[in-house]
């Protein structure tokens, strides 16, 4: 019977030799290759052509001074074929690390297991830090508040106390009786910018130029209330341990996209917060008996006026606060659909009363004018 | 082509080849903020690895990018981020002032240290491991026998006593390391075997070590001696005196040249005699640089860095896989019949550790 190699001689193939590593002992096989078309034909000295089909096998070196091929039912099989192979015969083997059906699926899943994690962190870690909120002990949000506001009064408190009267019956007024996480503890600082913040520990900071720049009680009332929504729901809590977080996770990793991240992640919730304290101020103020119109003004007014700058409620903004107290709209980003809701409550609005007595609204307007210019801390 | 003394060991790498891959995978990886870097230091090896011969067999490294990022994530995901989070936030809750905060500070303190020496021990282990079980030669893989967790321990002892003798234990931890790592090596089925002893790299390490000693001893013994101490400020002084006044600092100038050439002296001993006293089966290891090849190494290396401010560290991994396979020895031979098929279990992923401490090596 004809053997392979008879009939590859008559056809006059070319043999080049190699050296075979079977993978089960490091003997060097030496070894005869030929190209037999869809396959390649192995003889070791003495015996029979081998066919090995090129689908099963892989180049697993291509180079110039070098082939290695391997085999891929047999990973640690090795041929070594020096001088390199000529590329008609390489042709129809595929590369050793080209994707197959197994290892694409295997990428495939790793991609979306990290994916589903990364996806994961971002939105359920953010409520997993925040329900540890609550936990915070009042000792350390006392601090934190007090240091915030320390900060905040560099420049002076509008220290008069018949605004202080005026504001805490103000406070009374709007406050839910059960509820309130800790008292609310107001401070007017002599900064010329109109605005307001929450701290934590219950802490709400006024600027003087809010006060000075409102056209009504009503509009003090209505921020004021907006920040007693920050103050209920911890957001300033919350925003700490977010940045905390994600400063964390970011370090970890050895961040270098961490002050974008973290601008991105406080943005996307500030938002939430922002929509929470409208929506407890709309509550409260309903509660009052107060008018939502002076909120709906100011917000106007600062829709107007104000830069679409997007706002940060995050502690490393507060910090920045510290030195440069921006304006409302920079730091509560004045969007028509939160103008268009509390436009929609007034529409539905009862009866009110005004937030203060014309004499109280004096009281509270001449605040600063017996401010102290030299920085005094906060009561 | 670099050769090793008896011609056994060929490291045929083109530099030029390698410093263009070099700059092209340090760009892919500055662009991708980091990501890259498991695929540069896979290629990297398989570089080095694949231009290099031992009688005159190719090394083969089979190790992917993938794996490494995935070890990477482990760690950073299983270990880093809790520790952090658990360390960012823990202040919150605990008043750090508090007895409860002190006592929380104080063990935190305490993980770190202990688990920060276990940790590099074992991701020394495991980097090694992950390494040479992607590593074959005429088809047979290496590996590591154990797991990494005695290595690791075995570093955090070795540690602690090398703290407490104030580095004198130093070539003792060095050798029993080298001991421990070396004989859970393993090509194929032959195992690689390690004995090496420390008594005799004492005397050189003392050298060194009394050199960091005298150091601070000179300047301040010196500095009372010559009665700096007791001058008025503003006195004049004679020219003797002036001399004596300097001579602490010009012997501290002259220490500071001598104590590294002493350490770098103890350190060439020390490979050569770890590696003298390891063997892969019948073959028996060895190392032939001497000081003077580690300086002349050092000091190219230096100049290379300096005056290309900077870029000549992409060609570092070269020049150390060509130092090393040209002062490597091999004494005797394998059977390759002897050498069958390696039966551990490769790891699936690595490095994480090894990636996340910055470990060294190639």
């Amino acid at each position: 019977m004809p053997s392979i190699s008879a009939e590859s001689e008559a056809l006059g193939q070319e043999w080049r030799p190699a050296t075979l590593l079977d993978g089960t002992t490091a003997v060097r096989h030496p070894v005869e290759l030929a190209d037999g078309g869809d396959c390649l034909l192995l003889r070791q000295p003495g015996a029979t052509p081998e066919p090995f089909t090129k689908s099963r096998l892989r180049r697993v070196s291509d180079g110039r001074d070098l082939t290695v091929l391997g085999r891929a039912d047999h990973p640690d099989w090795r041929l070594v074929i020096d001088p390199p192979l000529p590329p008609e015969w390489l042709a129809g083997i595929r590369p050793a690390h080209a994707p197959d059906g197994r290892r694409l699926a295997i990428r495939g899943l790793a991609l979306a297991g990290i994916a589903a994690l990364a996806a994961g962190l971002w939105f359920g870690g953010g409520p997993i830090l925040e329900a540890a909120a609550p936990l915070i002990p009042e000792s350390a949000t006392q601090a934190m508040g007090d240091a915030i506001v320390a900060n905040l009064s560099a420049k002076g408190v509008c220290a008069s106390a018949p605004a202080a009267a005026a504001l805490e019956g103000l406070v009374t007024r709007l406050e839910p009786v059960e509820g309130a996480p800790s008292p609310v503890r107001l401070t007017i600082v002599d900064v010329p910018v109109p605005n307001a913040l929450a701290a934590p520990g219950g802490r709400i900071v006024l600027t003087r130029g809010l006060i000075e720049g409102a056209e009504g009680a009503d509009e003090v009332a209505g921020v004021l209330a907006h920040e007693m929504g920050h103050v209920h729901h911890l957001h300033s809590q919350k925003a700490v341990l977010r940045a905390l977080g994600l400063a964390a996770f970011l370090s970890a990793l050895g961040g270098q996209s961490a002050d974008l991240a973290q601008e991105a992640l406080s943005l996307s919730s500030s938002r939430e917060a922002e929509r929470e304290a409208d929506g407890h101020a709309l509550e409260r103020l309903a509660a009052a008996g107060i008018s939502a119109t002076g909120l709906a003004a100011f917000f106007a007014r600062q829709v107007e006026g104000g830069e679409a700058d997007k706002g940060k409620k995050t502690p490393e903004a507060l910090g920045k606060l510290m030195d440069n107290l921006g304006t409302w709209s920079r730091t509560h980003p004045p969007e028509a659909e939160r103008l268009a809701r509390i436009r929609a409550h007034v529409a539905t609005e009862g009866a009110t009363t005004p937030a203060l007595s014309p004499g109280e609204w004096a009281a509270l307007k001449a605040a600063c004018k017996e401010a102290e210019p030299v920085a005094t801390p906060a009561a | 082509m670099q050769t090793n003394a008896d011609g056994r060991v060929r490291f045929s790498g083109d530099f030029g080849n390698f410093l263009a891959m070099q700059i092209w995978r340090g760009l892919l990886t500055l662009v991708t903020l980091g990501i890259h870097r498991f695929w540069w230091r896979t290629a990297e090896r398989r570089f080095l690895w694949e231009a290099t011969a031992i009688d005159g067999d190719r090394l083969e490294y089979r190790g992917r990018g993938l794996e490494l990022l995935i070890g990477t994530l482990f760690v950073v995901l299983g270990l880093f981020l809790p520790f952090s989070l658990v360390v960012g936030l823990l202040p919150l809750f605990v008043d750090p002032e508090s007895p409860a905060g002190l006592i929380g500070q104080g063990s935190l303190l305490l993980v770190y240290a202990l688990g920060g020496l276990f940790l590099w021990g074992f991701g020394t282990y495991r980097a090694r491991r992950y390494r040479l079980s992607r590593t074959a030669w005429r088809s047979i893989r290496s590996g590591m026998v154990g797991n990494g967790v005695v290595f690791g321990r075995l570093w955090l002892v070795t540690s602690l006593v090398q703290g407490l003798t104030l580095g004198l234990a130093t070539p003792w931890a060095q050798a029993l390391r080298w001991n421990a790592l070396w004989s859970d090596k393993m090509l194929g089925t032959v195992p690689v075997a390690a004995d090496a002893q420390w008594q005799p790299l004492f005397r050189p390490f003392l050298y060194g070590w009394l050199g960091v000693v005298a150091l601070p001893a000179l300047l301040i013994g010196g500095a009372v001696a010559s009665g700096v101490a007791d001058l008025p400020a503003g006195a004049s002084v004679s020219g003797e005196e002036a001399l004596l006044l300097f001579l602490p600092f010009l012997l501290v100038l002259v220490a500071g040249a001598v104590v590294p050439l002493l350490f770098l002296n103890y350190r060439a001993r020390f490979l050569s005699a770890a590696l003298a006293a390891t063997s892969v089966g019948p073959v028996r290891l060895g190392f032939d640089a001497r000081l003077g090849d580690w300086l002349r190494f050092h000091l190219v290396n230096a100049a290379l860095i300096l005056f290309t401010f900077g870029l000549g560290l992409l060609a570092m991994p070269f020049r150390r896989w060509g130092f090393w396979m040209r002062h490597v020895e091999l004494h005797g031979e394998l059977d390759p019949a002897e050498v069958r098929q390696s039966q551990l279990q490769a790891p699936g992923h690595g490095e994480g550790l090894a990636d996340a401490f910055d470990i060294g090596g190639i």
